[in-house]
């Protein structure tokens, strides 16, 4: 992917574009494509659950308050910076959201939107799912996201599917010549490394063949 | 970028989250004006004995515009990424110096800035990352002081492998720095830092400059190793809150 000068310096809001800006964008991101496959009109509620490090330290980068912003379909870069926490207030209060700015739902912020402090997703650090329900509690369409930083978003499946592309069997080396060695083999073969992490989680592990810990992401 | 700089220098008060961090930029945005103009004044009239003008007088300026734009970050106001919010101090920092102190400075220079700072940029997005998350602080200020020494070391007439050399400078004494904001805040150690990492950007622009950009650790091989060291940090210092500062300084 080319990236441009644009992206890197891109307007948006403070105080993180990791934890703010990123977690708008995808809200946003989650709030249009409802509209767009036209299951707003079905949604009754719409639950986001942040986890890994946007859970970790999302209340005070305003995560909760940039998500909310995101589903209302507000952006980054035009959003009133001056108004923008009373909205949040506003729908805390009022117990209602305008998903994409369109579609009314009833909202609780205490349980609509929830931090988990110590839970990750395994495929990057600030990892968020999506979910709208029916009336019924059914499930109308749920999405992950990924704010891998500097703002920007990338899609993935709640347990990152989609971002593995290669493991090698052989972390369970204590031997850092064998890690290292392990991790240049995962990097060569990984198809489009932009980023190579060791992972410890279960998830991942299980995924892959016996003892695989190095996995590419986005 | 500019206009981020002025509403920072302008906004008075205490920064939200419950730290009750008070926004500097102000008083020294009055301090460093004051003192500018009571020396053109001194300078304007001829006299015998007349104190030396303090020459790091730019470099506080440089702590100005840096603690402004992170302040205004911090408050929830309009920022540019460069390349995140976290850092986002320190390219406009070392711009405004560049406009604000540098002879010639002019547009087109900016322009080149701008591009050499991204060109940097792109290499450590690419090949490591600017996620405080995934490598700690290193990604994100590091990435930052590399770009903005890379930008002023082009405006000032470097030649790409001394650009590259100073951009290499940027990130290599900023290898190993955590991420550990206090009460999850992007304050402390944030905004300070960023005015920090300006000031060292421009030390790193002026000393690749006074060589020929020969040097022994290359760029690529520093980004590979901040990336190395990040996947190797413990996850209590990548933008957790429960390491380091986080945890040792308590809030009242």
């Amino acid at each position: 992917m080319a990236l441009s000068v644009l992206d890197l310096f891109s307007v948006g809001i403070g105080p993180s574009s990791s934890h703010t800006v990123g977690p708008m964008r995808a809200a946003k991101l989650f709030a249009d494509g409802l509209k767009g496959d036209g299951q707003a009109a079905a949604t009754a509620r719409v639950q986001t659950e942040l986890f890994g490090s946007l859970g970790a330290t999302g209340r005070g980068h305003g995560s909760d308050k940039a998500v909310v912003l995101g589903l209302k379909g507000l952006d980054p870069e035009t959003v009133d910076t001056v108004t923008a926490d009373d909205q949040v207030a506003a729908a805390a209060l009022d117990a209602e959201l305008h998903i994409a700015g369109v579609h009314r739902v009833d909202f609780n912020w205490e349980e609509d939107v929830v931090l988990h402090r110590r839970k990750s997703l395994p495929a990057h650090p600030n990892g968020m799912t999506f979910r709208a329900l029916d009336h019924a509690g059914a499930v109308l369409s749920e999405r992950s996201f990924y704010s891998i930083g500097g703002g920007f978003v990338v899609d993935g499946d709640a347990e990152g599917r989609t971002r593995w592309c290669l493991m090698t069997p052989c972390c369970r080396t204590r031997s850092p010549r064998r890690m290292n060695s392990c991790r240049s083999a995962a990097v060569k073969a990984c198809p489009s490394p932009r980023s190579c992490w060791p992972t410890n989680s279960p998830g991942a592990a299980k995924r892959s063949s016996a003892n695989s810990c190095w996995g590419c992401g986005p | 970028m500019r206009e981020c700089v002025e509403n920072g220098c302008n906004a008075e008060g205490i920064l939200p989250g419950g730290l009750n961090v008070t926004r500097r930029a102000p008083s020294l945005f009055r301090t460093l004006t004051a003192s500018a103009q009571s020396a053109e004044a001194a300078a304007a009239t001829p006299s015998p004995v007349q104190a030396p003008a303090d020459p790091l007088l730019a470099m506080e300026w440089v702590n100005l515009f840096a603690l402004a734009v992170n302040e205004e970050n911090a408050a929830g106001g309009r920022i540019v990424t460069a390349p995140t919010n976290g850092a986002a101090g320190i390219v406009p920092a070392v711009l405004h110096y560049y406009v604000k102190f540098v002879p010639g400075a002019d547009d087109d220079g900016v322009v080149r800035f701008l591009l050499a700072a991204a060109a940097v940029g792109i290499l450590f997005k690419t090949n490591a990352s600017i996620s405080g998350a995934e490598v700690g602080c290193q990604g994100e200020v590091g990435s930052a002081c590399s770009m903005a020494a890379a930008g002023l070391c082009e405006v000032l007439g470097g030649t790409p492998a001394q650009v590259e050399n100073a951009a290499e400078v940027g990130i290599e004494h900023n290898l190993g720095l955590t991420c550990d904001p206090v009460g999850g805040l992007v304050q402390i150690p944030c905004i300070e830092r960023n005015a920090i990492a300006s000031v060292k950007a421009i030390n790193a622009a002026r000393l690749a400059l006074h060589g020929d950009g020969s040097h022994k650790v290359s760029l690529d091989k520093a980004i590979k190793t901040m990336r190395d060291t990040g996947a190797d940090m413990k996850t209590k210092y990548k933008e957790t809150s429960r390491g380091g500062l986080a945890v040792n300084v308590i809030e009242c």
